[in-house]
């Protein structure tokens, strides 16, 4: 892993703020705990001439759990938070049990809900140092032609694995996208696009605020589980499921 | 003083025997520990390595104009400026520090920089230009060994570095005797050490006086500082090799590695300092693991399980360069014996070339992968003879003293009490072939050899020496050669010198691995530290007695018979007479000044080996032997495997650190479930794919189970305090006693390691699939009769 390239590092304090920061220098990267972006930068995978830090942000990284059991959750909040609120457990326990598989704990102070949500996608052709990268000519999904992984066909199979999407996805969650045009708010799944070099529907400037997840259904129960070659950290895409389903009715399942 | 100068083994003892923190402990758990790149070194320039791309190549050109112009750039080395060949066996040396004439793997170094700074020795790297045409390229060795194929060194047609042909006694007679002969394949993956340093050298060129000093990551500072006088044309009296703390090696640092010369070659063209550090993918580039194998194992046995002949053919993928190479595919064959009475054996070893990183020695150097193929192989046979896996050991035991047929010599062994001990704790009797389906219990033993017996740089100088220092402030310098890499080498000598001077350990201090101080080690390899440096420090540490006793004797005007060493008095044996230790000091220094002693031992003769060609390598001697049981959860949807326990006895003669020898050997067990489990190098055409320690899957504590270590002491009659090792005798146990382990747990027999879901799955798949066959076949039999 090599040093960073320059960069100017902004903290904005406002969220309006940072779009107008994101929006105006084309290559400006947002970062939270930067557990993602950061070893991607420096395998020189990009070089951004500046870095947004969303932390100082007033409110980004608030939990509500309103009365009538709606949730909301800030793009900032910490996954190790996630995991300890209460308030949250009690609604949604499955992701308590989403984001404890995440990594390790230290790795879960820093990382953040819209961080874990905007995961890179990765591939073996492309989380690689520099020399390796070129030594192989690039990828489709950055620098080069071709798709290693199928490389007769035009598309990028670099694959996302986030394990907050899918518990949010069976939890019918919807998000919060603040940009240059203002808000919107759509359903999580419309967040992602089958395109492992473009798999996220942010226009530039766009940035994720926040999850909302309705109150569930009376009787309704939601799980997590993930498969995966080691118990510990790995950057290999592994399988996971989130389902929730209700006595007799037929469960809602998402999976990767 | 008594008679008995020297504590027989098994003595009662004050310092060996105790569970002992490491003297640097301290040192390492609060940080202070200085590493190589963490030595201070104001004004060092900032060194970098450019590396092949490409697997196989000829150099047409390395273009440096553009790279010396950039301002900040001290200096550029290639291939130009080194033409001498290494490597660290002297017969085998064709390895250069930059590449000359050809690349041949994906990685090599091939210039190197030195700049004010980082970013400009990374912009200097990038304003190299390659000229370099392509070859063809082999990854594996059946290609490699094709007919057609290019070979990657002139002198070596076929690709084949050695081949090794070994018979001893009758093997056709003795599988015409058996009872039952099986024969079977096994293939594993190439892994490698992931040591938790990555790889560092610091080297300094003292311009005015045309000398230099290099501190490195060194297992092996001795033979680093041949490679340097070599490579550099410089008479070794020029140069001075340190070695700072080392965060592990297990075989990755026991030869000069390209980047310390490099880093050499720089601080001279540069005239200065310079601190090469290498990152986490260029250390798995540097790479020297244990090679892609496969072995063909062939096992006569009589009814009652007796060995009646091995037969065993080994293809090893060694990589670019040759290496240890001809040593790891010797061992492979050498360590078929000296755990079990084999009464005959035939063994083909096939060292092969192929375009990728080249391997090395690894923690229990050739030995492991065919320790797995024998120990699977002799349980399958033992199932089909209705025998008991640990029923088939015993009936095997060797007793000492035993001539092995391949000229080996073994004169303790506690494999016997090894197996008594796991079997009871593991409940094998009670639990094996009775859990739930999906749990299991498997077992196997391993050994590993105290040392090579002959070294590799054969001087006729003693294969240890230790000298002990002792001055007015009344504390005890010991100064050794041999290297520290985290095993503990620093404590054990000091306690064994403790030991006999009757000290406490507090009075001694260690100071090790700095050339121009220190007297020469081989260095830390083969598990050789304890056994050959123990016994030196014994033979100082006696020295140093004596003479202290003399002057005791003179001060206390007593017969220096009677006097006694007692901590830190010396006492007149049946009197209360006594001189304090300070006082001792003086009265020894009055003679004539600052004590020295040194003490120097040899391996003895006979057990060097035989005299036939290769016959140095798995000499030994002294056997350390280790037997284990390892319970398993599959989860045959999955392919998961959890190691729910381990119980490992390992008998290393005697533990003069119990503490340091538990954590040795829950380290090896360790060691040999990440390659058992998951751990495997893969390429992409040459390019290493998991050069990092989250892909290249080492376990970690979460996937950790409880290691029962039991301590079992043979004591060897020529080890100190009759010690062996035990630093590596327990790790090739650990493979096969997974395996079959899986075995009683879901009767899959993994023929390929390491186990991982996607080959377990498969196995299953394919089971299940021949088990429709089956079914389908006998129903179309029964239809047709």
């Amino acid at each position: 892993m090599e040093r960073l390239t320059p960069f100017t590092l902004h903290r904005p304090a406002s969220l309006a703020e940072a779009v107008a920061l994101l929006a105006r220098e084309p290559s400006a990267r947002a970062i939270a705990g930067g557990t993602d972006l950061v070893p991607n930068l420096r395998d020189g995978l990009g070089a951004p001439a500046a870095l947004v830090d969303l932390t100082a942000i007033a409110g980004l990284d608030a939990i509500e759990v309103a009365a009538d059991g709606n949730a909301t959750i800030g793009a900032a909040v910490t996954l190790a938070r996630l995991a300890r609120d209460e308030a949250l457990a009690g609604v949604l326990p499955v992701l308590r049990e989403a984001a404890l598989v995440i990594a390790g704990p230290g790795h879960r102070t820093l990382a953040s809900v819209g961080g874990n949500l905007c995961l890179d996608t990765r591939c073996v052709y492309y989380n690689q140092s520099a020399w390796w990268r070129r030594a192989n000519d690039y990828c489709l999904k950055h620098g080069g032609e071709t798709c290693h992984v199928a490389p007769q066909g035009k598309r990028c199979h670099a694959a996302f694995a986030g394990d907050l999407a899918p518990a949010l996805i069976a939890l019918g969650a919807e998000v919060d996208v603040v940009g240059p045009e203002g808000a919107r708010r759509l359903p999580l799944e419309d967040l992602y696009a089958d395109d492992g070099a473009a798999h996220l529907a942010l226009a530039r400037g766009e940035l994720l605020a926040g999850v909302r997840v309705a109150a569930q259904p009376p009787g309704a129960r939601s799980a997590y589980r993930k498969a995966r070659a080691a118990r510990s950290t790995s950057r290999s895409p592994g399988s996971r499921c989130g389902s929730r389903w209700r006595a007799a009715a037929s469960p809602t399942c998402a999976s990767r | 003083m008594r008679p008995d100068t020297l504590p027989a083994p098994g003595a009662a003892a004050r310092v060996v025997g105790v569970r002992q923190p490491l003297v640097d402990g301290v040192e390492k758990v609060t940080g202070r520990a200085r590493y190589t790149a963490d030595l201070p070194a104001p004004g060092a320039l900032v060194g970098a390595i450019l590396r092949s791309p490409i697997a196989h190549a000829a150099i047409r050109g390395v273009d440096v104009a553009a790279a010396r112009a950039l301002p900040g750039v001290a200096a550029v080395v290639t291939g130009a400026d080194c033409d001498i060949a290494y490597g660290v066996i002297p017969i085998a040396q064709n390895e250069f520090p930059l590449a000359r004439e050809r690349v041949r793997y994906r990685g090599e170094p091939i210039a190197a920089v030195a700049a004010v700074d980082a970013a400009t020795a990374r912009a200097a790297l990038d304003a190299i230009v390659l000229d370099l045409e392509p070859l063809p390229a082999y990854f594996d060795a059946a290609s490699a060994r094709a007919a057609d194929a290019v070979p990657l060194h002139a002198n070596k047609p076929g690709n084949v570095e050695r081949e090794v042909d070994h018979v001893f006694g009758d093997p056709d007679a003795g599988f015409a005797a058996a009872d039952l002969v099986r024969e079977h394949r096994f293939h594993y993956a190439e892994v490698t050490h992931a040591m938790m340093e990555p790889n560092a050298a610091l080297a300094e060129w003292d311009a005015e006086r045309g000398r230099l000093t290099l501190h490195s990551v060194t297992q092996v500072p001795y033979y680093v500082h041949l490679a340097l006088a070599r490579c550099l044309g410089l008479d070794e009296s020029a140069i001075r090799v340190v070695k700072p703390f080392v965060g592990g090696g297990f075989g990755h640092r026991t030869e000069t590695l390209n980047f310390e010369i490099v880093a050499a070659l720089l601080a001279r063209a540069a005239g200065g300092t310079v601190k090469l550090e290498l990152s986490r993918e260029e250390s798995f580039l540097t790479h020297r693991g244990r090679p892609e194998t496969d072995i063909r194992m062939k096992i006569g046995l009589a009814r009652d399980g007796a060995i009646t002949a091995v037969e065993a053919e080994v293809v090893q993928r060694g990589g670019a360069y040759a290496g240890y190479g001809l040593v790891t595919i010797l061992y492979a064959g050498a360590l078929l014996h000296a755990i079990y009475r084999v009464p005959a054996s035939r063994y083909r070893g096939v060292r092969v070339y192929a375009n990728t990183p080249p391997n090395g020695a690894m923690r229990g150097h050739g030995s492991v992968d065919a320790r797995h193929a024998f120990e699977s192989l002799l349980d399958r046979m033992a199932a089909e003879l209705g025998l008991d896996p640990f029923a088939v050991r015993r009936a095997n035991l060797i007793e000492p003293p035993w001539r092995t047929i391949n000229d080996l010599q073994v004169n303790s062994c506690g494999l016997g009490e090894c197996l008594d001990l796991v079997e009871r704790a593991s409940g094998w009797r009670e639990r094996r072939g009775r859990l739930p389906r999906g749990r299991g219990l498997g077992m196997a033993c391993s050994h590993y050899v105290s040392g090579s017996a002959k070294p590799v740089h054969w001087t006729g100088e003693p294969h240890a020496v230790v000298e002990l220092r002792l001055d007015f402030d009344g504390a005890v310098t010991v100064l050794t050669g041999a290297a520290d890499i985290g095993q503990g080498s620093s404590t054990l000598i000091a306690q064994v010198a403790a030991e006999v001077l009757a000290l406490p350990l507090e009075r001694f201090r260690v100071v090790a691995n700095d050339s121009a101080i220190t007297p020469k080690d081989n260095g830390s390899y083969s598990s050789r530290v304890s056994y050959m440096v123990g016994n030196a420090a014994i033979r100082a540490a006696d020295a140093l007695k004596r003479e202290l006793a003399a002057a005791a004797a003179r001060k206390l005007e007593a017969a220096v018979e009677d006097i006694e060493p007692d901590g830190l008095v010396y006492r007149v044996w049946g009197t209360d007479r006594a001189l304090a230790w300070k006082d001792v000091v003086l009265a020894a220094l009055e003679t004539s000044g600052t004590l020295h002693a040194k003490g120097a031992w040899s391996t003895p003769p006979e057990t060097q080996g035989g005299r036939f060609r290769g016959a140095a390598v798995g000499s030994s001697a002294g056997f350390s032997y280790a037997a284990q049981v390892v319970e398993v959860d599959v989860d045959d949807e999955t392919g998961m495997v959890r190691v729910v326990r381990v119980w490992a006895a390992h008998d290393c003669g005697r533990a003069i650190n119990p503490l340091a020898v538990e954590g040795q050997v829950q380290g090896s067990v360790w060691m040999g479930m990440g390659q058992a489990l998951g751990e495997e190098t893969q390429y992409h055409e040459g390019l290493h794919v998991r050069a990092n320690l989250l892909d290249y899957r080492v376990p970690t504590i979460a996937e950790s189970p409880p290691i029962e270590t039991f301590i079992v002491e043979a004591p060897d009659p020529n080890g100190p305090f009759g010690a062996k090792e035990a630093g590596e005798g327990a790790l090739s146990g650990f493979l096969p006693a997974l395996t079959s382990a899986i075995a009683d747990a879901i009767g899959i027999e993994l023929d390929e390691l390491p186990a991982s879901p996607d080959r377990l799955l498969a196995a299953i798949v394919e089971r299940d699939r021949a088990r429709k066959r089956q079914a389908a076949k006998a129903g179309r039999e029964r239809e047709g009769a």
